[in-house]
């Protein structure tokens, strides 16, 4: 049935996107920095495993490599760009300005490196497809769903039960006192924005596997992501992952009634709409 | 020669979008990825007008429903906190492609709207890289003297206070949000009027002249000019715009232009805000 | 001494607020530190602290100069601050605030206050282990603050107003827990408070600031008889 496989494949790239708002929330609440550079990660950390898929790697392996080059690139903007910034006491839109110009950085050197063209990862069983009865999914499909649940539940495991994540929320909701308390305010964000990178990257590759790779569209899913988060409500981290999912099955579904082109605009609209309805978001912070 | 024509002839109307840009970004404040979308419209609504209307009818309609966009987009950032701000610029600015893309019954899709006529004043018609430059010219002066005038009116004055101290001004009894909503429509008005004429001395448009990168270029213009400043806004883009001739001098594979080009533009927007947030002849932002 | 603080010059942007400050406080003592609103005594504890750095003069604590040294490695010596607002983490419940600061300030040497230690100095927040912070009174809130302020290993305590928001019985028992816990751990504390009497009966030392500069420095039973008050 038309209707469930829309469901379903809303479902499974709703975790992708989930992924990237919920790095972005995290990211964003704890350091109220607006990240846009993100988008960048995300391109980033999906050519970086197609590169190693290419040169023979296994898969995981490049997958892994990816991963931890992306964090990287994530400490190098926030120690050299925003730490930097910051110590100069800029204001948010200069962060701003500045974040967007890493956005530009990153696509258009991936761009150059990997060329602009769509590129597509060469493992053959990506697209194999797996009967679940209400619907058929692909390996790759049950990739993003899996990973992406699995990133988002060692996420919110983290945040509560270890103590980096405690560290985490103290800076989020008290940054003087984090710093006067000796939890290190400048290594939790670089922390912070390792993780969040990771986290992206992971989402870049696994939409990446599952479709195919274009150096700009990450801004198009951080955007998506974006207006999760704000719609979910700022700080938290469960509203942005479910909100994103919903909007990813909303795209989908309405594919039956709207051609794809028009989502991203019917999308916008909808959240214009939200904003000036409810602009405190769905899921309220304590 | 005509090739250092049309760079001036670009360079004047680039200007008229950095002083639009400068005006959302420099004088008000808010941050904008969009102002390319508006340029779009006005550039559009000019096309689709010119053949039809006269060229200054055209041009009326064009700068009347930029002014009417560009406040309309402004409007949640005056009334919406903050960061909120960031997710409708992008949104609108990506909404705008999208439009110019799927909308191809207006706007050709794709492939975009080419043969737009050339503009056409009391019966002089500017075809050639030197009368345009002679309009072009013009306008940037107008444009010029509008922001000149802007800055000095009542408008002007509370938009500076804001910046300066926003609670004495709001204790004042100013009507800020008007004042801002003035600043923005100034700035649609400038926006439209680039939009017009880029369309008509480029003779075509199509979606990727007015997408997310050209947004960021004009920022990068105003970042790299200098924000809050007249000669910000001028110098700018008669420097960036010789970049891509400099690139032309070194072997660069075409498909790689591009890509190039827009990284050295980032590049340049990281160095400004570390180490010259003011730019090379603006105030600090 | 535990702090000298010696001739201290500070304000902000080019704003000199106090001038000339100096004073001493031994090892276990209290010193009440009154004067009128905006004398400068936040100004001189954010200057101890490092949150400002002086224009002149210098902050000594046991005998080792550190009013060059950044914030985190003043608290690593021994430095504690209790905010006057907003000295929890709302975020996080009665539990994770201590154990969050506790494990993060383990690693230093000496006369160590543990989580356990705190709890049951202040019982109330016993009660409260797993609310979150945010959700408290601001009585609660402030108890928890001063408890975060005393984990680890503290020399000198910086207390801005403790008493704001607390109960009269719930002063009286703070300020008693102040007084003990010092003298226990040979821990000096400087206590701003506009509640006067009750600060100066468990001070051993007080010190007084007029715009800026210090106008009275001495032990409370003199500073009772003095004319002071003038100065509110
Ligand atoms: N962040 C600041 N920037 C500029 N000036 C300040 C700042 N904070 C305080 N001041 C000024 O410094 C002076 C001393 O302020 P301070 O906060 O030290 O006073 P205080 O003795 O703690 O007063 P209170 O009893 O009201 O807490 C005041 O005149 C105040 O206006
Ligand atoms: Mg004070």
């Amino acid at each position: 049935m038309l209707f469930l496989q829309l469901l379903v494949d809303g479902l499974v790239s709703g975790c992708a996107i989930g992924l990237v708002a919920v790095s972005f929330s995290l990211y964003y609440s704890t350091t109220r920095v607006f990240h846009v550079a993100h988008a960048g990660i995300y391109t980033l950390g999906g050519y970086l495993a197609w590169y190693g898929a290419m040169q023979g790697i296994p898969f995981a392996i490049a997958c892994a490599l990816a991963v931890a080059g992306a964090a990287f690139a994530g400490a190098v903007i926030q120690r050299f760009l925003y730490d930097e910034l910051e110590r100069r006491e800029a204001t948010p839109l200069v962060m701003l300005i500045a974040s967007l110009g890493a956005l530009a950085v990153l696509q258009n050197g991936v761009a150059m490196l990997f060329t602009p063209n769509i590129l597509q990862f060469p493992n053959p069983w990506r697209t194999r497809m797996l009967d679940l009865g209400i619907a058929s999914v692909s390996y790759a499909q049950v990739l993003v769903a899996a990973s992406g649940l699995a990133a988002f539940g060692a996420l919110m495991w983290m945040s509560r039960r270890t103590l980096l994540g405690r560290r985490i929320r103290a800076v989020a909701s008290n940054p003087f006192l984090a710093e006067i308390t000796r939890l290190g305010p400048r290594s939790v964000y670089l922390a912070v924005m390792a993780i969040a990178s990771a986290m992206a990257a992971l989402s870049g590759i696994m939409v990446g596997l599952d479709q195919a790779m274009q150096p700009y569209t990450g801004v198009l899913v951080l955007l998506t992501a974006t207006i999760a988060v704000i719609a979910g409500g700022i700080g938290s981290l469960t509203g942005a992952f479910v909100v994103a999912v919903a909007l990813s099955v909303l795209q989908n579904v309405a594919l039956i009634l709207m051609p794809g082109r028009w989502s991203i605009a019917a999308t916008f609209a909808l959240f214009v709409v939200f904003i000036l309805v409810k602009p405190e978001g769905l899921f309220r912070k304590r | 020669m005509s090739f250092l024509l049309s760079y001036l002839v670009l360079a004047t109307i680039y200007s008229i979008a950095a002083l639009s840009t400068n005006l959302l970004v420099g004088i008000i404040g808010i941050f904008s990825v969009s102002q390319a979308a508006i340029i779009g419209v006005g550039a559009y609504t000019v096309a689709l007008l010119a053949g039809v209307v006269p060229f200054p009818v055209a041009m009326l309609v064009a700068v009347v429903l930029c002014a009417l966009v560009n406040v309309l987009l402004a409007l949640p950032s005056l009334r919406v906190a903050g960061d909120y701000f960031v997710v409708t610029s992008f949104g609108c600015q990506l909404v705008a492609t999208a439009v110019f893309i799927n909308w191809d019954t207006l706007t050709g899709g794709a492939s975009g709207i080419v043969a737009i006529p050339a503009p056409s004043l009391f019966g002089f018609t500017a075809d050639t890289p030197q009368t345009f430059l002679v309009i072009s010219t013009i306008a940037l002066l107008a444009a010029c003297a509008g922001f000149w005038l802007l800055m000095r009116s009542p408008f002007g004055k509370i938009v500076h206070a804001i910046r300066e101290d926003e609670t004495a001004v709001l204790a004042a009894g100013k009507n800020v949000l008007r004042a801002k909503v003035s600043v923005s429509a100034v700035s649609g008005v400038y926006a439209g009027l680039a939009g017009g004429l880029y369309a008509t001395f480029l003779n075509f448009i199509d979606p990727p002249s007015f997408d997310l990168h050209v947004s960021i270029l004009i920022l990068t213009m105003l970042v790299v000019g200098g924000a809050r400043t007249l000669a910000g806004s001028i110098i700018g883009p008669f420097l960036l715009l010789a970049l891509p001739q400099l690139l032309n001098l070194v072997a660069v594979p075409p498909t790689m232009a591009g890509p190039l080009r827009q990284f050295i533009y980032g590049a340049l927007l990281i160095a400004f805000m570390l180490f010259r947030p003011q730019g090379i002849a603006g105030r600090r932002l | 001494m535990t702090l000298e603080v010696r001739k201290l010059t500070a304000g902000y942007r080019n704003k000199i607020v106090i001038t000339d400050v100096s004073f001493e406080l031994a090892p276990g003592s209290i010193m009440a530190f009154f004067g009128h609103n905006g004398a400068g005594k936040s100004t001189t504890l954010k200057t101890i602290l490092g949150a400002l750095s002086p224009v002149e003069g210098e902050v000594w604590l046991d005998g080792e100069r550190i009013d060059r040294l950044p914030i985190p490695e003043r608290i690593a010596r021994g430095i504690r601050y209790l905010p006057d607002s907003r000295g929890v983490f709302p975020d996080l419940t009665v539990e994770e605030n201590l154990d969050v600061v506790a494990r993060m300030n383990a690693a230093d040497s000496g006369a160590r206050i543990a989580v356990a230690d705190v709890l049951s100095m202040l019982p109330l927040l016993e009660a409260r282990r797993g609310s979150y912070a945010g959700t408290m009174s601001g009585g609660q809130q402030q108890m928890l603050a001063f408890g975060l302020a005393l984990l680890g290993s503290p020399r000198c305590i910086l207390l801005e107003e403790p008493s704001v928001g607390l109960q009269p019985d719930l002063v009286e028992m703070l300020f008693g827990e102040i007084r003990r816990i010092c003298a226990k751990h040979a821990i000096s504390a400087i206590l701003v408070e506009h509640k006067i009497a009750s600060a100066m009966a468990i001070s051993d030392h007080v010190l007084i600031m007029n715009n800026g500069a210090v106008v009275f420095d001495g032990p409370p039973a003199k500073a009772r008889e003095s004319n002071f008050w003038e100065f509110f």
